[in-house]
């Protein structure tokens, strides 16, 4: 009895590192939100071991020791958690921590940040072939391709696209940074058939006055915030100067969080149909 | 304080300099122990062929070689820099308040390394890439020389330099530049403000063995320029009209002393962004400790320039590890209580005499 109970702790033992040694082929430092989100969409968040500060999302990299901001990482610190590899975006810097690095042996993958839809197909599957998965990758896509092909379908049968402002959370400092042209916020609202109304107003994030909103009348107002609940929509709410905008009229001045939208990785499909979820105007149906 | 104990404090600053090097190079987010830094340096150095067959040791080579040694080595060079800088502009304005970002070069190097970090893929998109990143430095240096030049032609009227004037006029042009730079920061994308904000804060990440090369040669001989307008400043300090009276070509020397001082500054900038507080506290540390005579003050501010910097990039390296916090804010967060303690100490001390 005692050596069938050894034999049994033995193999045990013997499947665990076995079966650690399958799973573990890399020590992955992911550097940019989409990225990390990626590869844990891949299933391969246990071999990531640590990630940057853009990456806010899934909420298992919580616990991952953090390499800084994706523009000012320091190589020796990225060489102290002794990865096998890293994955980023172009974004990456400074310039000689990267060079660094690359000098060190170090195995480096720059992909290019993804802007729209189809970037986050390019993306998964150039992600998923350095990580050979492509099997798991092939679902991803088939999966985000068809949600596309939902999202555009209820899109186009808009016939009067609601007029969307979308701005950074910023409670209590009086003033809005709005999302303009050439912004993942602007991309998002297009994609799900809505009007920028400060697309041709500005080219960027930009900072804009309260007399302007009113002037913009949306019919929405998104508010992307960081952490969860935000005070920001009651203030909107309760500040007299608002009560004429149609987006206060109708509730729609509407918190949404700015990790699981604004970072572009597979969540981008869940991110638009959230949004039109949660516009009135356009109803959404999953099973269309 | 009696010649020989000045000199004793300058050895003794020497040493410390030199034992923070060496703390500097053995401490990192990586472990590398005593034993595998020796090797590595006998290796490099020709001095021995040791076999080592450690998995790690090439991990450990890049780290020492191209990574600690050249950034130890440039927060020496710009600490210095800075710190005797810092002395040379105090001793020329007669004021203990003033830092070489007062007659705007610091300012000026902010506007130069903003407009590149706007401005560079719109306007060198047909340039090498192997050009990019000297881009940086070298507009950084440009707008540190133009505002400083600005501040002394201002300052400047019949051949004279009014050194009041000057102050004021460069706190002015500080201003302007500081509101060009909002303008910009409106128009910036997140990034582009992101890369401002780190550069305003100041680093050594640039630090490879070029930009040490570069650096050295271009701090090297303006420190050692410095040396030769040791007893001038001493003159100098007694007043522009005393100093004449002695026989001192006072404009000429307030032009050197502006022009080595703002190049020496302008270059560690250019290559670290801006280090706060380095250039103010050290010369006056060195002065209550030694008393104002620049032939010990020069030397004395440049060693302990050197050696806070040393001291805070280590710091900043280690804090937070694996990332890293820009030096600048372990300089002023560390710097600004001492140097407040400092002057209470002194203050309570007079009180008593």
């Amino acid at each position: 009895m005692r050596i069938i109970f050894i034999n049994f702790l033995i193999f045990i033992y013997i499947s665990i590192i076995f079966g650690k040694t399958g799973s573990e082929n890399h020590r992955i430092i992911t550097v940019g939100g989409s990225v990390t989100e990626i590869v844990y969409s891949l299933g391969l968040g246990n071999q990531v071991v640590a990630v940057d500060q853009s990456s806010t999302i899934p909420d298992a990299i919580s616990d991952l020791p953090q390499v800084g901001y994706i523009r000012h990482i320091s190589a020796e610190g990225i060489l102290s958690l002794m990865p096998s590899l890293i994955l980023t975006t172009s974004d990456i810097g400074p310039d000689n921590a990267i060079k660094q690095l690359k000098e060190s042996g170090l195995k480096i993958k720059i992909f290019d940040s993804p802007k729209n839809y189809q970037d986050v197909i390019k993306l998964v599957t150039e992600i998923a072939k350095t990580l050979n998965v492509i099997d798991k990758a092939y679902e991803i896509t088939s999966t985000l391709r068809r949600d596309y092909d939902i999202i555009e379908k209820i899109s186009l049968s808009l016939t009067l696209p609601p007029r969307i402002a979308f701005f950074m959370d910023a409670t209590n400092s009086g003033s809005f940074n709005t999302a303009g042209d050439n912004t993942r916020a602007n991309y998002l609202i297009e994609l799900i058939g809505g009007e920028n109304i400060y697309k041709h107003i500005f080219k960027r994030y930009n900072k804009i006055s309260s007399e302007s909103i009113l002037d913009g009348n949306p019919d929405v107002i998104l508010i992307a915030c960081m952490y969860g609940n935000s005070l920001i929509e009651n203030e909107i709410y309760n500040n007299a100067i608002y009560s004429s905008i149609n987006a206060v009229k109708k509730k729609q001045v509407l918190t949404i969080d700015l990790g699981s939208h604004l970072t572009f990785g597979t969540n981008i499909a869940n991110a638009a149909k959230n949004l039109m979820n949660l516009i009135d105007v356009i109803p959404y149906e999953s099973d269309k | 304080m009696s010649q020989i104990n000045k000199i004793i404090f300058l050895i003794i600053l020497f040493i410390s300099l030199l034992l923070s090097v060496c703390v500097s190079i053995v401490s990192g987010p990586i472990d590398i122990s005593l034993n595998q830094i020796f090797q590595i340096f006998i290796k490099n150095f020709g001095l021995g062929n040791y076999q080592v067959n450690e998995q790690n040791l090439h991990i450990y080579e890049t780290v020492l070689l191209n990574i600690r040694l050249p950034r130890a080595i440039l927060a020496l060079l710009v600490g210095m820099s800075l710190g005797i800088s810092g002395a040379m502009l105090q001793g020329l304005f007669r004021n203990p308040l003033v830092d070489p970002g007062f007659i705007g070069i610091s300012s000026g190097a902010a506007l130069g390394a903003m407009c590149i970090i706007m401005f560079a893929n719109f306007f060198f998109t047909n340039l090498n890439k192997i050009w990019l990143p000297y881009l940086l430095p070298i507009f950084a240096m440009l707008g540190s020389i133009i505002t400083t030049l600005l501040v002394y032609k201002m300052a400047t009227s019949e051949r004279k330099t009014n050194i009041m004037t000057m102050l004021l006029s460069g706190i002015a042009v500080n201003a302007f530049v500081g509101s060009v730079i909002g303008l910009f920061v409106i128009k910036s994308t997140d990034l582009q403000l992101r890369t401002f904000t780190f550069w305003t804060l100041g680093g050594l990440d640039n630090a490879n063995w070029e930009v040490v090369g570069i650096s050295s040669v271009l701090i090297c001989i303006p420190i050692l320029l410095t040396f030769f307008l040791k007893d001038k400043l001493d003159i100098l300090m007694l007043g522009d009209a005393e100093a004449a009276y002695l026989g001192l070509k006072v404009e000429k020397l307030k032009k050197t002393i502006i022009i080595t001082a703002s190049f020496m500054v302008g270059v560690s900038v250019s290559f670290c962004g801006m280090i706060g507080f380095v250039g103010l506290v050290t010369p006056h540390l060195v002065r209550l400790c030694i008393g104002p005579n620049h032939k010990y003050l020069l030397i004395g501010s440049g060693l302990l320039g050197s050696l806070l910097l040393l001291i805070a990039d280590s710091i900043a390296r280690l804090i937070i590890a694996p990332a890293q916090i820009p030096i600048s804010i372990v300089t002023s967060l560390i710097g600004a209580p001492f140097f407040i303690y400092l002057i209470l100490e002194q203050k309570r001390r007079y009180k008593i005499a």
